[in-house]
């Protein structure tokens, strides 16, 4: 396997994310809001629902995995790190919610500045403000996702397949007691050169 | 109460600017007793550049309790029997199905030229849609 994009988000507390450098990627791109580094995790600054970043991993058919915390008192009072993926641009892509007041996934498809739901599924049952690893492997039309290594949900799509662009995105609702966050964001995909030293960091970043 | 599933055409609603209120068909938004989704979804409906095919989906509904779909003039249930079922052996359903699927908009005429069995139709269905899913990725 090889480390496309990999950020452990070790960085000076309140450094804004487009001036944080990845341990391997080549950066994050904003597409709305603001997102700093916190305690080895980026959060958003504003907190608004929709805002999205993302990186280009120059690879569509990926493994990701990132350790996301979702805060809330109940579903109309929740801010969830969602993971942004398969992103062409700001308004199309594909979009996995991990709605834990529920303990649900949602998946949409964002077409044209449009979001479709498309499936969801349960999930094993999540608590606000404990950190969750969200999975996802895509392999051409298929999208599986995953909740601390659980198969939860699959689908199969063709849209925006070629698609490398890879981030978060916050869905807010409501006045949530804190904010969403992301930490240990890793892809990679099969083939190119060894990703050891990415797999190396991550270890270490987890205690493993 | 054990988790089942169910077919339904459902009517597509939201306006799809945000995520709260997403295109989705209309049986996502019937909460349970939590004031959660009652249902997981499994949806086909096609969309380009933005804009609906067709005003209606298809749907797989996983949930407890699929009494709280009823009633609902957004959310049409489907039969619930065996896609090799014929169709000659459900006079009823056909009718009742061919009146809601008629009140969406679809030709029934057409979507039910040559068919013989409930996956027959369920299959012209999500031909309607350009879909590539088969009757099989419903059961």
């Amino acid at each position: 396997m090889t480390t496309a994009l990999f950020d452990t988000f070790t960085d000076t507390p309140g450094t804004n994310l487009t001036a944080h450098t990845m341990n391997v990627g080549p950066g994050w791109t904003v597409y709305q809001g603001t997102f700093i580094i916190g305690t080895n995790s980026v959060a958003t600054a504003t907190n608004n629902d929709d805002d999205r970043f993302v990186s280009n991993a120059g690879q569509s058919d990926v493994t990701l995995a990132s350790d996301c915390v979702c805060s809330y008192t109940n579903s109309g009072n929740v801010s969830t790190a969602d993971i942004f993926f398969r992103v062409v641009d700001a308004n199309n892509g594909w979009l996995l919610q991990n709605f834990a007041p529920s303990n649900q996934f949602f998946l949409y498809e964002l077409d044209s500045s449009s979001y479709y739901l498309r499936t969801s599924a349960s999930t094993s049952t999540q608590t606000s403000g404990t950190a969750a690893t969200v999975g996802l492997i895509l392999n051409g039309t298929s999208i599986a996702a995953s909740l601390n290594g659980t198969a939860a949900l699959s689908y199969s799509s063709s849209s925006f397949q070629t698609a490398t662009n890879f981030g978060g995105r916050v869905s807010k609702n409501g006045s949530p007691l804190g904010f969403a966050t992301w930490d240990n964001y890793l892809v990679t995909y099969t083939g190119g050169t060894s990703g050891f030293f990415a797999r190396y960091y991550y270890d270490m970043s987890v205690g493993h | 109460m054990a988790i089942t599933k169910r077919l339904y055409i459902c009517k597509i609603v939201g306006d799809g600017l945000s995520v709260a209120t997403a295109r989705r068909p209309a049986i996502s938004l019937i909460n349970d007793a939590s004031g959660n989704s009652a249902f997981n979804v499994f949806c086909e409906y096609a969309v380009s550049n933005g804009m609906l095919k067709l005003p209606w989906a298809i749907v797989l509904a996983s949930g407890a309790d699929h009494t709280l779909a009823a009633n609902n003039v957004d959310v049409d249930p489907m039969p619930a029997v065996p896609m090799t079922t014929l169709l000659v052996a459900m006079p009823a359903a056909v009718a009742a199905a061919k009146a809601k699927l008629s009140a969406r908009g679809v030709d029934v005429v057409a979507l039910f030229a040559g068919a013989s069995t409930y996956g027959d139709v369920v299959r012209a269905l999500l031909h309607l849609h350009g879909s590539s899913f088969t009757e099989t990725s419903f059961e």
